[in-house]
Order: C-alpha cells, then sequence, then structure tokens
C-alpha cells in the first residue's frame, strides 16, 4: 500500500527562497519572546523614562526660552538635547539589559538543553540563518526598547527648534541616536548570544552575562576612581558605550582617554564574541 | 525493608552537601571567585598605586554590599527550585520521606557556606591588602574590619534567603527576576531621598559596615538609622524571605512536563 | 477486595482547562498492573498523583491505604522512576543512587551498600564512578531504575521504564518488573507500547482521553466485550474448504478470507470453536499451518475499547507471534489455558 493511500497528501505548493528562512526564525523567536510575561513588563515599563525625559526635555527648553528673553544675564543652561544621551545610556540601557538576559543569554543554551539543533538542522536551514536568527531578535528587542524611545526624543527635540540654524544643529541628535544605535543593540546582543553558545544551563549563562555585564562596571569604574588610572576603566563594558556613545553625540569625553580605545574594545568584544559564536556553531554535532 | 522518614535537617543537610559537591564540579564557582578575585586584584592595584588605606577598603566593602555580595548570592541561590525543575530532578526529590522544605533550605545552606566562605575571604584579604601602606592603622581599625565582615555576614544571609525565595517561586528566569527586584528595590530605592531608602536592605547592610552617611537636603533629610535596629531589620526580613520560600514549595505542585 | 492497596475513586485531575484524567475509579492489588493507553491518555498524571507530586482536583485517592498529597511518611515504600530523562549530571551514577538512598533514610553505610547491589543489578557496576552525563540513554534508564529500587520500597511506579533500552535491558528489566511483582510488592508500569505491557503482565487498566476504558485481567476484558466477537485466524491448505464445513456450525457468525490460504472467523464462543477447527480439518484432511487469535490480545482490546477498526471492518490483527525458534508461527494458546494471571 503506496503512502499516498494512507492519507500522506504530497506538498504541490511553492517552496519560498532560501533567504525566507531568515524571516522564519526572527519571527518566531520574536513571538517567543512576546510570550514571556517579564519581556512584556520590561517592554512596557520600559517606555516611562523616555517619556519622562521628554517632559524634561520640553521644560527644559521652555526654561531656556524664558531665560533668553529675560532682561537679567541670562543662565547657562545645556542644550536639553543631551539628555536623549542621558535617556539612552543611564535609563534605558537597564531595560536593554534584562532583555539581552531574557533574549539574548539563554537563546542557544536553551536549543542545546533541548535538543532542538536536530530539528534546526535537518531541515535546510543553515548555520548562518541560525545565527541572524538568535541575534537578530534580541538586537531588535534591544532597538525597539531603547534606541527608538530615544530616536523619539531626539525628534522632539528638534520639534522644539524655534529656528532653521536651531533645528539643524539639533539633527546631531538624531544622526547620533541612528549612529549610536546599532553599536548598542551589538554590544548588548552578540556577547551573551556567544555566551550562549557556551554551555546548556540558561540559567548560569545569564548569571555570567550579568556577572560580566555588571562586576566589570563596577570594578572598572571603582578603580578608574579610586586610583586615576583611567585605562582601567575600560575593563568595563558599559563604560566602553559610555565613551562610544559621548564620542558619536559629540560630548565631552567623562575619561581622558584617546577616542579610539573604547571603541577598539567594544569592537574587539563584539568580533571575539562573534568568533567563538561560528567556532561553536560550526563544531555542532547535530545528532549527538 | 523500611527506614522511618528522615528529619528534615538530615535532608537539609544531604541537599546541601550534594549541591556543594555540585557546586565545586561546576562553573559558577569559579565565576564568583574571578568575580571576588578582583576586587581583591584592584586591592592590589590601589596598593601599587599609592591609593590604598581605609578609605579604600571602605570603598570597597560598600561596592560588595551593594553589588557583589547580591550578584554572587544570586548566582549561586536563585536556581535553588528552579534548576531542579527545569532539569526535572524534583521528581526524585519529592518522590522522597523528606520534608518539602528541605529543599530550598539545603540550598539556601549551600548558598550560604560558599558565600560566606568567599565574601569573608575576599572581605578581609581586601583588607589586609589595602591595609599594607597604613601599617600603623591596621590594628586600631580592625573595628572597621569586623563591622565589615558582620555586615557582608549579613549579605550573605539575607540575599541567600532572597536569591532562594525567587528561586523557589519563579521557575522560569529566576535569576533575572531576582536580578530586576534588586536592580529596581534594592538599587533603585536605595537613591531615594528620605525614608523612602530604609525599604532598601542595602541601606542597612552599609549602616552595620559603618559606612552610611545620611545626608540633608532642602527636600528631605535621609533618616538616621542604629546598627542594632538594622540588624534586626536584617535578620527580620532573611527570615521572611525564607518564609516565603518555605511556604511556597510546602503547597506547590511543581509540573515537570512543560 | 482484601489485598487493595491503590483505591482510586472518582479522582480527576485538570491543568488549568486541561483535563489530565476524570473521573477516575481504580482499584489496584498486589502484582504487576499495566497502565496502558496512548500519550495523552493521563497515566503519567496517574503516576504522579500516585507518589504525591500532584495533588488531585477531585475525588479520593488511597494509596497504601492512606492520603498521599502531603504524607511523606508513605514515600519510604514508594519508589518511583519517572518518565522524563531528567537526571543529576554532574553527579557519579554511585553518587546518585547513594543520595536517593541517604533521602530515603538509609544510614551512610548501608545506602552506600545497598547502592552497590542494586546497580551491579542494574548492570551499571563497572559504570558507578563515571558521571551520569557520560551515561548513554539507556543506562541512563537503568541508573534511574536503581534509585527507584534501592530502598526497597512496597509500591514500585515506573513511567515508561524501556524506554531507550536495547533488547538485552529490556529483557533483564522485564524480568526484574515481574519477579517483583511474583515477590508480592505492588508494580505499576505504564506504557503505550502493548507488546511491552503483554510480556509483563496481564493485568491492566486501559486509559484513554483521561478515562479509564476498562480494568482487570486483559482475557477477561476481551471476554466482556460481547457485542465485538472474538476472531479466529486459520492458515491451511484448503481454506473454503474449511470455511464452507465451519459456516454450517451454530458457534461461528462470520467467516472470511482475507487473503490465499487464510480463513477468518467470527465467533461469540470461541472456547467452543477451538476445539472444532482441528476436529472439522482432520475429518477433511485439510492441512493447518496456523491457529491465533488475532484480537485476543491488547492491541485489539483497546480498538475495540477506542472504536478504531482498521479498512475491512474488522480490528486489524497484531500480527503472528513467532515460534521459541523464530520459525513457523505456533497457535496461540486459548485463554482457558492456565496462561491468565492471577484472578481479579
Amino acid at each position: 500500500m503506496g503512502i499516498r493511500d494512507l492519507g500522506y497528501k504530497r506538498y504541490d505548493g511553492k517552496l519560498l527562497p532560501h533567504r525566507s528562512r531568515y524571516r522564519v526564525l526572527i519571527r518566531r523567536a520574536l513571538s517567543l519572546a512576546w510570550g514571556s510575561g517579564l519581556m512584556k513588563t520590561t517592554l512596557i515599563l520600559g517606555m516611562f523614562p523616555p517619556v519622562i525625559c521628554g517632559v524634561y526635555i520640553f521644560l527644559k527648553h521652555q526654561a531656556i526660552q524664558y531665560l533668553a528673553r529675560s532682561p537679567q544675564a541670562p543662565l547657562q543652561l545645556d542644550d536639553p538635547g543631551s539628555l536623549v544621551f542621558t535617556c539612552i545610556y543611564w535609563c534605558q540601557i537597564w531595560f536593554a539589559f534584562v532583555i539581552s538576559l531574557l533574549a539574548a543569554a539563554p537563546s542557544i543554551s536553551e536549543d542545546v538543553r533541548t535538543g532542538a539543533f536536530q530539528f534546526y538542522f535537518a531541515r535546510p536551514v543553515s548555520r548562518n540563518h541560525y545565527l541572524v536568527g538568535k541575534v537578530a531578535p534580541a538586537a531588535i528587542l534591544v532597538l525597539i526598547s531603547a534606541v527608538a524611545p530615544t530616536l523619539l526624543l531626539a525628534v522632539l527635540r528638534v520639534g522644539l527648534s524655534q529656528t532653521s540654524s536651531e533645528a539643524w544643529s539639533s539633527t546631531r541628535w538624531i544622526v547620533g541616536t541612528l549612529a549610536y544605535g546599532p553599536v548598542y543593540a551589538l554590544v548588548l546582543t552578540v556577547p551573551p548570544v556567544a555566551l550562549s553558545s557556551l554551555g546548556r544551563r540558561s540559567g548560569s549563562l545569564q548569571g555570567v552575562w550579568a556577572t560580566v555585564f555588571f562586576v566589570t562596571w563596577l570594578l572598572g569604574e571603582g578603580i578608574a576612581a579610586g586610583t586615576d588610572l583611567p585605562y582601567t576603566a575600560l575593563l568595563s563594558i558599559p563604560t566602553c558605550l559610555r565613551l562610544v556613545g559621548q564620542l558619536i553625540y559629540g560630548l565631552p569625553l567623562v575619561y581622558d582617554l584617546p577616542w579610539y580605545l573604547p571603541a577598539a574594545v567594544l569592537a574587539g568584544l563584539v568580533g571575539l564574541s562573534a568568533f567563538v559564536l561560528l567556532r561553536r556553531l560550526n563544531r555542532v554535532e547535530v545528532f549527538s | 525493608m523500611t527506614q522511618g522518614t528522615v528529619s528534615g535537617l538530615s535532608a537539609m543537610r544531604q541537599i546541601a552537601s550534594m549541591s556543594l559537591r555540585r557546586a565545586r564540579r561546576g562553573r559558577m564557582l569559579w565565576l564568583s571567585v574571578a568575580i571576588l578575585a578582583l576586587m581583591v586584584g584592584s586591592a592590589v592595584v590601589s596598593l601599587v598605586s599609592g591609593r590604598g588605606g581605609l578609605d579604600f577598603f571602605d570603598g570597597m566593602l560598600d561596592l560588595m554590599l551593594r553589588y557583589l555580595a547580591p550578584l554572587v548570592m544570586l548566582l549561586h541561590g536563585a536556581s535553588a527550585v528552579s534548576e531542579e525543575v527545569q532539569a526535572r530532578t524534583i521528581t526524585y526529590l519529592f518522590s522522597r520521606p523528606i520534608p518539602r522544605w528541605s529543599l530550598p533550605m539545603g540550598k539556601f545552606g549551600a548558598a550560604v557556606v560558599l558565600g560566606l566562605v568567599l565574601l569573608l575571604t575576599a572581605a578581609a584579604a581586601t583588607y589586609f591588602i589595602t591595609m599594607i601602606g597604613e601599617p600603623g592603622a591596621l590594628l586600631p581599625e580592625l573595628g572597621s574590619l569586623w563591622r565589615g565582615l558582620l555586615a557582608a555576614a549579613l549579605a550573605v544571609l539575607l540575599f541567600g534567603a532572597l536569591a532562594t525565595a525567587f528561586g523557589t517561586m519563579v521557575t522560569g528566569y529566576s535569576f533575572v527576576a531576582a536580578l530586576f527586584y534588586l536592580l529596581i528595590v534594592e538599587v533603585g530605592l536605595a537613591l531615594a531621598p528620605g525614608w523612602l531608602k530604609v525599604v532598601a536592605m542595602t541601606v542597612h547592610l552599609r549602616v552595620v559596615a559603618g559606612l552610611y552617611h545620611p545626608s540633608t537636603t532642602l527636600y528631605m533629610a535621609d533618616p538616621k538609622l542604629d546598627p542594632t535596629i538594622s540588624v534586626a531589620v536584617l535578620l527580620t526580613v532573611t527570615l521572611l524571605w525564607l518564609g516565603v520560600a518555605l511556604t511556597w514549595v510546602s503547597s506547590s505542585e511543581y509540573r515537570t512536563d512543560k | 477486595m482484601s489485598d487493595t492497596r491503590i483505591v482510586a475513586d472518582r479522582v480527576s485531575k485538570w491543568y488549568g482547562k486541561v483535563v489530565g484524567i476524570n473521573d477516575f475509579t481504580v482499584s489496584i492489588g498486589p502484582g504487576v498492573t499495566g497502565l496502558l493507553g496512548p500519550n495523552g491518555a493521563g497515566k503519567s498524571t496517574f503516576i504522579k498523583l500516585l507518589v504525591g507530586a500532584l495533588r488531585p482536583s477531585k475525588g479520593k485517592l488511597e494509596v497504601l491505604d492512606q492520603q498521599i498529597w502531603g504524607n511523606r511518611r508513605l514515600l519510604t515504600r514508594i519508589g518511583y522512576c519517572p518518565e522524563h530523562d531528567g537526571i543529576y549530571e554532574d553527579l557519579t551514577g554511585r553518587e546518585f543512587v547513594t543520595f536517593m538512598a541517604r533521602l530515603a533514610g538509609m544510614s551512610p553505610p548501608e545506602a552506600a551498600e545497598r547502592a552497590e547491589a542494586v546497580l551491579e543489578q542494574m548492570g551499571l557496576g563497572k559504570a558507578a564512578h563515571r558521571l551520569l552525563r557520560e551515561y548513554s540513554k539507556g543506562m541512563r534508564q537503568r541508573a534511574k531504575l536503581a534509585q527507584a529500587l534501592v530502598h526497597d520500597p512496597e509500591l514500585l511506579l515506573f513511567d515508561e521504564p524501556l524506554t531507550g533500552c536495547d533488547p538485552l535491558a529490556r529483557a533483564q528489566i522485564t524480568q526484574m518488573i515481574k519477579t517483583a511483582g511474583q515477590a508480592g510488592k505492588i508494580v505499576i508500569v505504564s506504557s503505550h507500547i502493548l507488546h511491552e505491557i503483554e510480556s509483563m503482565t496481564s493485568e491492566i487498566v486501559l486509559l484513554y482521553k483521561g478515562q479509564v476504558l476498562a480494568e482487570g485481567n486483559i482475557y477477561r476484558i476481551r471476554d466482556m466485550i460481547d457485542e465485538h466477537p472474538h476472531q479466529i485466524r486459520v492458515e491451511c491448505d484448503r481454506p473454503r474448504e474449511l470455511g464452507q464445513q465451519l459456516v454450517l456450525s451454530p458457534e461461528i457468525r462470520a467467516v472470511e478470507f482475507p487473503d490465499e490460504g487464510t480463513l477468518v472467523l467470527e465467533t461469540h464462543q470461541p472456547d467452543a470453536c477451538y476445539p472444532l477447527i482441528p476436529k472439522l480439518a482432520l475429518a477433511a484432511g485439510i492441512k493447518i499451518r496456523s491457529l491465533t487469535s488475532p484480537d485476543n490480545n491488547l492491541q485489539a482490546v483497546f480498538e475495540y475499547l477506542t472504536q478504531k477498526r482498521g479498512p475491512q471492518g474488522v480490528a486489524r490483527p497484531a500480527g503472528l507471534s513467532p515460534g521459541p525458534s523464530g520459525g513457523e508461527p505456533r497457535a496461540r494458546q486459548s485463554a482457558q489455558d492456565g496462561t491468565r494471571g492471577r484472578a481479579a
């Protein structure tokens, strides 16, 4: 008796091109992430700081306008647009970090634990598809949580401009956010995904990522402050992210360091993580 | 052949012993050692750069009480029950004649043992290294060390209990949930002005360690806190978290077929 | 029943909107009882209720004459081997079983000794010092069984115990289960593989979609399914001639010829038919190659009860069982010939 007689229908439909796998994997990961209550809470709570910053930008801009018209010597206030960087770095980084913990750090370890590789790689899914399917969703969520609201703040700043020259000079906040956003997203997603490929216990790997992120931050900045050795601040991933952000936005660097050093550290981190990730994926034995 | 029931303390001891054995074979222990080695390493750097002394020790102790102690205890304790549920090994434990509370208590015990060894050693090492630059002050300032060690021990108990409670209540992503709580309450509220900050236990830990300096601003004055009361608060909150963990585990069904 | 030790009285368990088991009423005594049903039938749910891992949503459940939920003393007398493959990968086999023995209340020297003995019994003596993560699937399964047996419990609950085991291990475990049942222990084995259960016991509880379909000796259950006539399959050299003679007998309800050389009879009186067939064949000089009852087994019982029929409108036969030499099939014994399990 043929297999068709048992109800197994032939597939006569179209097969989508190979590149559609990226979309399939990314959409699947995003819908899984959205199913998590903690993720939804993080994304929703992450909307509040930009709103508060937006109100503050508006009020500060109004204050500047008022003081400019004042007959007395105007009080010098810095550009309210600097709150754009304050928002993305000091406020949104916490939410972006939690997202990286939830979406990036367990992304591959869960597949290792559940034996999902054999399902992925018994399909026409390449390791590149898989890699992008793991990094991209986390990066997208970080962009949604941290970069998109910041971009809106930057647009708000431009929108509040009274003159065309003010508007033109304020576009740097938009350009800065567009340039900083991908760096921010890559730094917060590629290293934890690489860590995720090193084990099968998601909880432990989340702990490792949290430790790497926070401890280097605390100790790097703590040692730099306590010993006047600014180079020790380069140990810290968030500090390097801060310095690169200040560079991109044209703000003064908080540490007296050559501009290329924090950028090199972050590039090295992302590069090393990508190398580890690719190496692990190339060595994975699907049916082990 | 049947045996009598296993006493809670005996079961707790068994579970703690097994957890310590597994921790020795795992990588998390080395991560904690690395974290605290960094702290001790920074003491060496400070000594070499001529910036050692009591001020640096106070700064490191402050860092430890606010961030490192919670993080280390979370690493070892937040997966208390959640790890057993995810790995489905909880079925073996709960099919034995042991009281359910012995599982989180055993895990708590193991985490506390590890935490005390690591953190107290790191704190003491940091002190002695930084004070090499001020040998005359080493003995007179030992009081700072004892207070620091007491605060570190209380931090181990408190955050161990908190991690155990989260590990019992949240079986998926318990570490992240506990970290979320710490960021909002312990980090966030500790920076709040006025009486709001007493909700953050890290403030009480700093009071015990003698690192709390209340400030007065135009808007709100920080409360003056007594170390004895802070110790009582810390112990009470520790017991509360443990109570939450034990109550939760005693009445929950942990499904391993999800 | 005087030796009934597990009584479930209208027990239900649901998880939110999903019903695990519904209105379960069953009594189980000493010996081996098979818990049989497809995936999702409620086997694992019932076993977890028996071990106190889940609390019944409704109904009354007594295990060894006591309530099980929250009764840790009772767990001293229960050994449970779960279905899942979760295990302490960073412990050695010896450490794992010894730890479980200690948690069952044994002293350290007793626990060590018993752990060695049971690991040896399960064929893991040489591998006991290795980490469990290095074990093969079959070895892990045996380690799980070892931890269930180490404290010599009265009640053994095995959820899919043969999963991942090689044929040698299967034979060994099956024999161990039968021996435990013969020793008076209550052994409950769940499986969705019919021939596994058949090889261990004839006392079964049939589950389907969270409910008990039938309970008791499989042959008695089969007998009780009055509306479904028994089938007897005869392979011979002249089936049509034999069929002509049989169709005249009042015991025969229907005769079919599914293929060349085969005759399938339907009857409500199998006990009367079995001696009749060889008698008629002998008288007519017809050579019978085999005489079997395709539906006198769990597959057919199960299919009848769940009303799944094959394309010919009759229950699909499970197939002939090969003879001991693996050569010519032999006739399966009638249910009255002492191959039944213990009395229900």
